[in-house]
């Protein structure tokens, strides 16, 4: 017990210290006003195009590895393993500007916003000096190895195995739904180490596949609109050594739940469809007389400002080493309205033709739209995430 | 739950921890209270008056303490004129340098058709105030008269209205002129007042919204456990659980909201109006689903006057149409958007260079 206490006051006071640093470091604004002028001059000079949704559909390497140099990434993480020892609320100015801007982050997004943070909470020493500084530097880009052909929201079920071998461990199974797969060069991966008992969440173990190991192959799933984005990534009988083992055998359920929460709690749960609404709102003439549209409007910026704040109020729980998963299920089920409503909106009020970029961006939305309610937890299992906090489940 | 200020970048633990106190004080001393008792047990123990200064014969305390005790009292469904009485009223008083009201008393601010007519040592009022909140339950309005700078405290005929109605039980008030009455110079700008004034309304209404929330939330989910249909209890039933979620839900990000516009507030003053107003026009929206689950789910003892629920959503439908709707300050808000041309820069504004 004494131990105990002296180890939280000790974690305090290194937290403190942090704290201290990163506010002589720098103001989280005055990052924003660094980051948003990057990008500013980023979108003049033609290098990249606004887009909806960007987080998830826009690919692009060598844009990750420009953000790294500027130690962008694995910001949150001790600067021993290649991160900058800064605090959430700073991951969330830097994370909301880009996705404010719809600028192309796809890439190594996955890997900064869960994989790394996973590998600092659970993973081994050598395992993280050996990846983390990779993630940072947009070297390492990773992969969900999570959703299965019979297993989308009832994760417990999954089917992929692994078997002990001599040096490490043997994978079998399908994953889908695997976004980015195709441009990753690491999948990390929930598979079975011990089968199910009545306890259907023990057993479970997550690996760091190297997506070029033999026996892998990735072969797309062409969503609606024609975008290639989501995969179906097979694995026969490959090897995966014993050091890439992620975290403790057996402990997957509660590290993927963990994760769950950095997946659920960011931002870009609300933001996807900002730069529609943004690009929208530009289009509206202030001298329109277009009361209505101007409500709207409000309505929508009202929305947006109390889910930053929630998403703020996160930001600050993770700093205090607590883990949010309720906080992030009500703000990823309330986040996932919006960005639907701002559809919505400008749908209701448009002028088809009027103005390119809106029309471009609505359509995009549209099409993606389906999936703000899918991934990361539906409105259904989120709700039953409630309910449970609440006692009635 | 931790306030946040995303313009500070850090919470303020210390200021949370004393708010959490005084809303826990507030529902201890208001339990078992009713309508008749309860604003002399907040008054007895220095409640009333909390954020107003010592100077002005307050109990002292900032915007944050007042908001804690706005909170936890918005909750106990209870009649108590707060707003009107510590928020402002007595915020105006202190503002002219006069004492703050001893009583619980309502507020105006009067339209141009109420006149003013000042006497030796006094003014009249003629006009009516429409729709005045708590009209029959207090023994003073407060009325500000913007075009005279001045503040007429008004004398109120109690109605012997004793019948228990929830919400701000308003009425029309008759300004008749028989009488002189006793009025105080609003110094400074009158229009900045009037705009503060405006602004503290708003913010108080999403404070008690935010408050009335979290008790609908918990009494909802006790009843859908308690009660018992087709031989088990309703919060087995999945739409159930899910109602009690999107309630959750609700309640969740109106708290959050009013308590950041409090930080705001606390913080900038008049310059946190977006903010204020977001936060009113998120509360004022979410009354609509959370009070029409709440009542999906008690059935009808929930719409009946002997059952406690009405207490809180006659309340809240009150709440959310006073000091502007979601409507009017949407509008206000994407006006302000739409002027400075891009919505992102108008919500996040990217600070002035510090150094």
């Amino acid at each position: 017990m004494i131990t105990n206490q002296g180890e939280a006051r000790l974690r305090n006071l290194a937290r403190s210290v942090i704290f201290i640093y990163m506010e002589i470091l720098s103001d989280p604004e005055d990052l924003r006003r660094e980051v948003r002028q990057f990008l500013r001059e980023r979108i003049d000079a033609g290098d990249f195009t606004p887009h909806c949704n960007s987080w998830m559909t826009r690919f692009d390497p060598d844009f990750s590895k420009a953000l790294a140099a500027r130690g962008w990434l694995g910001l949150t993480w001790p600067t021993s393993y290649g991160g900058r020892g800064a605090t959430p609320r700073h991951r969330l100015v830097v994370t909301e500007e880009l996705l404010a801007h719809g600028a192309p982050i796809a890439a190594h997004w996955i890997a900064d916003r869960q994989m790394g943070p996973n590998l600092l909470a659970f993973g081994s020493e050598p395992l993280k000096r050996d990846l983390l500084p990779k993630i940072a530097n947009g070297e390492a880009n990773f992969c969900i190895g999570m959703s299965e052909p019979d297993s989308g929201s009832d994760l417990a079920s999954i089917r992929t195995r692994a078997r002990a071998v001599d040096g490490g461990w043997v994978l079998d199974g399908t994953k889908v739904w695997t976004t980015g797969a195709h441009t990753a060069q690491y999948m990390m991966t929930l598979a079975r180490t011990r089968p199910a008992g009545d306890d259907r969440h023990a057993g479970l173990s997550q690996f760091v596949v190297d997506l070029a190991t033999e026996g892998v192959s990735v072969t797309p799933i062409v969503s609606m609109d024609g975008a290639h984005h989501f995969n179906q990534v097979v694995l026969d009988d490959v090897f995966v050594p014993a050091e890439r083992l992620a975290g403790t055998e057996g402990d997957g359920w509660r590290q993927v739940t963990a994760e769950l929460a950095l997946e659920r709690s960011g931002p870009e749960r609300y933001l996807s469809t900002v730069p529609l609404l943004r690009a929208w709102a530009a289009s509206l003439g202030a001298d329109d007389g277009d009361t209505d549209a101007h409500r709207d409007l409000g309505l929508l910026l009202a929305r947006l400002w109390s889910l930053r704040a929630m998403s703020a109020s996160i930001a600050d729980s993770l700093a205090a080493g607590r883990s949010p998963e309720v906080e992030a299920a009500l703000v990823k089920d309330l986040g996932a309205s919006f960005e639907r409503d701002v559809i919505g909106v400008v749908r209701r009020h448009r002028r088809p033709g009027r103005d390119q970029r809106v029309d471009s961006l609505l359509t995009e939305s549209v099409h993606d739209a389906p999936t703000f309610t899918l991934r990361g937890g539906t409105p259904e299992i989120l709700r039953g995430v409630v309910a449970r906090s609440l006692g009635v489940r | 739950m931790t306030t946040t200020d995303l313009t500070n970048g850090r919470a303020n633990r210390g200021a949370d921890e004393d708010a959490a106190e005084l809303r826990a004080l507030v529902t201890d001393v208001l339990r078992d209270s009713t309508a008749a008792t309860a604003w002399e047990r907040l008054a007895s123990s220095g409640l009333t008056l909390v954020g107003v200064p010592e100077a002005s014969g307050g109990s002292g305390g900032d915007i944050g303490d007042a908001a804690a005790v706005l909170e936890a009292s918005g909750a106990s469904g209870l009649p108590l004129p707060l707003v009107e009485t510590t928020w402002l009223a007595a915020w105006l008083a202190a503002a002219c340098e006069t004492p703050a009201p001893t009583a619980p008393v309502t507020f105006a601010i009067a339209g141009p058709d109420v006149g003013l007519t000042p006497t030796g040592d006094g003014c009249r009022l003629d006009g009516v105030l429409r729709s005045l909140p708590w009209r029959h339950d207090v023994t003073h309005a407060h009325v500000l008269v913007p075009a005279a700078a001045t503040v007429a405290i008004v004398p109120l005929q109690g109605s012997g209205d004793d019948e228990e109605r929830a919400g701000l039980r308003r009425g029309d008030l008759l300004l008749t002129g028989d009488r002189p009455l006793p009025c105080v110079a609003v110094p400074g700008d009158v229009r900045a007042a009037c705009a503060e004034l405006g602004l503290r309304a708003a913010l108080a209404r999403s404070v008690q919204i935010a408050g009335a929330a979290g008790v609908v939330r918990d009494l909802t989910v006790r009843y859908a456990r308690e009660r018992v249909q087709f031989g088990r209890p309703l919060s087995k039933n999945q739409v159930i659980q899910h109602y009690l979620a999107q309630i959750a839900a609700d309640a969740h990000a109106v708290r959050v909201a009013s308590r950041h516009a409090v930080s705001s507030y606390a913080a900038e003053g008049l310059a946190a109006s977006a903010a204020v107003r977001a936060a009113k026009a998120v509360a004022s929206t979410a009354v609509d689903r959370l009070t029409t689950l709440a009542h999906q789910v008690f059935g009808a003892i929930g719409t009946t006057r002997e059952h406690e629920l009405h207490r809180h959503t006659m309340a809240m439908w009150d709440w959310r149409d006073d000091a502007g709707s979601e409507f009017e300050h949407g509008r206000v808000l994407g006006r302000g958007a739409v002027e400075s041309g891009d919505a992102w820069d108008w919500l996040v504004p990217a600070k002035e260079e510090s150094r």
